[in-house]
Parts: C-alpha cells; structure tokens; sequence
C-alpha cells in the first residue's frame, strides 16, 4: 500500500489521541510530554492539522464541554485513524529494526 | 480604550475563513487564553506568526472547506477506479463492430484505438493494485497521447467528439486519481453491486451498438442516448454519491451522446467519418459544457463569497 509517511507533529496528535478523547489544549500538552518537550505545537498548527485530520476522518468530534465559560470540544480517533496509525507504527517499527541490526553490525566490526 | 488579550487574539483569527472561525474560533480563543500566562496582554511573537501561517494553511485549501468536500472527494475516488474499467468495457466490445465490417478505414479506426486502450489498460491495472500515484502518472501519459494524437490527426481545427470524449474521459481521471484518495477508498466505499451496475451500463451499451448498429444505426443510437440519458438521470435521482458521480462522468458522457446524436458531416477528405461537427455546430458543442462549467465556478464563487462575507459581519 502506497500511504505517505505521517509528518511528526500528525503523528504525535494521533498518537497523543490513542489515549483516548482529549480537547485542544490536552493534545498539546500531551504531544509536549511524548516528546519529551521537543515539539511543542501552537494553535495554529493545531488547529490546521486537526481540521485536515478530520477532512481525512481519521478524527471525529467526541463530545463538547463548556468549562468557565469556554467551549471544549474533544476529539477521538475514527477506526480509519486507528488503522492509520498503527500502520505509520508498523513502517516505523520495520525501519528501525533495519537500523538497529546494522548498528548492532557496524559495533561488532568496530 | 481597554483592549483585552482576548480581543487581540481574536483580531488574529479574523485572518481565518469565516468557515473555519465559526467552527473553531471559540475552541482555539479557549486553547490561547489557557495557554497565555498570568498578567500577559499582547499575542507573543511566535503565537502571532502560527496563528498567521495556519491561516494561511487553512486558506491555501480552499477545496475542503466545505461540507461536500468529502463526499465529492469520494465520489472523485469512486471515478477514478470505475472510468478505466468502464472504458475499456465499453471501447473493447465496440471495436468489435468496427472490425466486423470489415472495411480499411473502420479497421484502422479500431486499430487506432487499440493503441489508446492499451494506455487505458495500464492505467485500469495501475489502479485495481490500489497504486494512485503511478496510475495518475499513466493517466497523465495517456492525456498528452490523446492530446497528441488528437492534434497530430486532426489539426485541431477538426476537433470532434470521439476525440473531446478520449481527452475529457482521460483528464478527468488524471484528476480524479490526484484530487482524491483514490482506489483504495473506492474499493472500501464499494460492493459488489456497484461494479455490476458500472460495468453493465458500457457493456449493455456496447453490445447494443455492436449488433443493433450495423443494421439499425437510428435504432441503436436512440438506443444508447437514452440508456446513457436515463442511466445519468437515475444516478442525479439516487445517492448524494452517486448524485455527485453522476455529475463528473456528465462531461465525457455528454460526448459520447454528442457523438452519436450529431451525424458525420461530408467534409471529404480521410477523415470524413470522424470530424462530424463543422463549423459553428462544431464550436458551440465542443465550448458548451466548458462555458455551463465556467458559468457553475462564476456563480459557486460569487455565493461563496458572500457567504464568507456574511459570516465576517455575523462574527
């Protein structure tokens, strides 16, 4: 299947969305504890990347909130979402194994 | 004055299209504000240039803003893999009753033919392996032949609907191959019955101009026109998918009916059977589907517009 490789901050909302339902501001701190705080999206981003994750519906709307006046809207993965994922995760595990091996190699020679 | 933190952040949406601030204005006003420290005032520097390149991002895709988007993205997946089928159905039975008759210039019509078909053929296998960006790039190999072959014939001044049914049929599957996901979400969109129905209509067709046409061509092209008619008019009537199906296979189908509605005229010369339409008969049927689509673009435009106008005021 010829499925382009998910950029990274994509994959880290999708990753971040595995968890289960989370609202905009949760994703973002999510995806800067995954990370380990080397990426840290802003709204901007954020908010393009889910409109076109949704467009693509690999996302979905789960519920809405209002909390001190403010409207939260959570978002979930589809089960194409899920799909999607797990396979960015299977071509990533099959690189790195690669990688790994050669490396492994590449010490035993030194 | 008192201007708020919250009210400069929301001058910074206004950059957003009025789709998208009504859908996520409020939601994203709750994401800054929860972000923004204690005591601050202004949008800090890196906030202000994201919130100005993600509407930029939002705006340079147009295309999907609207609610239809999805659905005319599937129905462009769903052409994208039944066009070649429904083309190589059609075209290969039909050549069967260019050959039956027999004579050298019908059979250098078909053997013509074969030659588009063989590129038709590898776009069909290109995009049954589920494989949209080499089945977009033999599509578009297959729209510069046409469009060759097309001009190296014919001299354009010649333009006919045989050829105008071979360029719409093959630019529109090197647009639907790249506007959509392709045949992958054809395939999970469709079933069984779907392609029955796709491939029966060509087939049925074919059959009626190969063994009706010979003897009866009014007979046989009444036949097709309407089949063609009635197939279009029910798809228009069913599905919002098949609604928008419908509307894409409109182009090249409209050629097809042209085809055989309008007679070949005698022009004389090698190609008296295939530049039917002369003069302005030949202008204005090759320009009206391009001119109603101009004017459909014009009008969905101006409404947009004013739509997005309208949700600027209402914000």
């Amino acid at each position: 299947m010829s499925q382009r490789p998910l950029q990274e901050p994509t994959f880290l909302i999708l990753t971040a969305l595995a968890a289960g339902a989370q609202h905009g501001y949760g994703i973002m701190t999510d995806v800067t504890n995954i990370s380990g705080g080397r990426v840290k999206l802003r709204a901007g981003t954020l908010y393009a990347a889910l409109d076109r994750l949704a467009d693509e519906r690999l996302i979905e709307v789960d519920r809405e909130e209002i909390v001190d006046t403010r409207l939260r809207r959570y978002y979930r993965l589809t089960p194409p979402g899920v799909q999607r994922l797990a396979a960015e995760v299977e071509r990533m595990r099959a690189h790195t194994a690669v990688a790994a091996r050669r490396l492994d190699l590449l010490g035993g020679l030194a | 004055m008192n201007t708020t933190l919250e009210d400069r952040y929301r001058r910074l949406l206004a950059m957003y299209p009025a789709g998208h601030r009504r859908k996520h204005q409020d939601e994203m006003l709750g994401v800054l504000m929860t972000g923004a420290h204690a005591g601050q005032r202004r949008p800090g520097l890196a906030d202000t240039a994201n919130l100005v390149w993600g509407a930029l991002l939002i705006r340079l895709r147009p295309a999907r803003r609207g609610a239809a988007w999805p659905l005319w993205r599937d129905a462009l997946a769903v052409v994208s893999l039944l066009l070649p089928l429904i083309v190589l159905a059609y075209f290969t039975l039909l050549n069967v009753a260019l050959l039956r008759v027999g004579s050298p210039l019908f059979d250098a019509l078909a053997r013509s033919d074969a030659k588009t078909l063989g590129g038709w053929l590898i776009v069909a296998v290109l995009v049954l392996l589920r494989l949209r960006r080499s089945a977009a790039a033999a599509a578009a190999a297959l729209l510069i032949w046409v469009a060759y072959l097309t001009s190296d014939a014919l001299n354009w001044s010649y333009i006919d609907a045989p050829s105008m049914l071979a360029l719409t049929a093959s630019g529109l599957e090197v647009v639907a191959l790249v506007a959509s996901p392709g045949p992958a979400r054809a395939m999970e969109i469709m079933n069984w019955k779907h392609y029955a129905f796709a491939l029966a209509i060509p087939l049925g067709l074919a059959a009626v101009f190969n063994w009706v046409w010979l003897d009866h061509p009014a007979v046989s092209d009444t036949i097709m026109v309407t089949a063609c008619g009635a197939t279009l008019a029910g798809m228009l009537l069913a599905s919002a998918l098949s609604k928008r199906v419908a509307t894409l296979l409109a182009l090249p189908a409209y050629y097809l009916i042209v085809e055989l509605v309008v007679p070949p005229s005698s022009i004389g010369g090698p190609y008296e059977f295939t530049s039917g339409w002369v003069g302005p008969l030949r202008i204005t049927l090759t320009v009206l589907p391009f001119a109603v689509l101009l004017c459909v673009a014009l009008v969905a435009t101006l409404r947009s517009a004013r739509h997005a106008e309208a949700g600027s005021r209402e914000a």
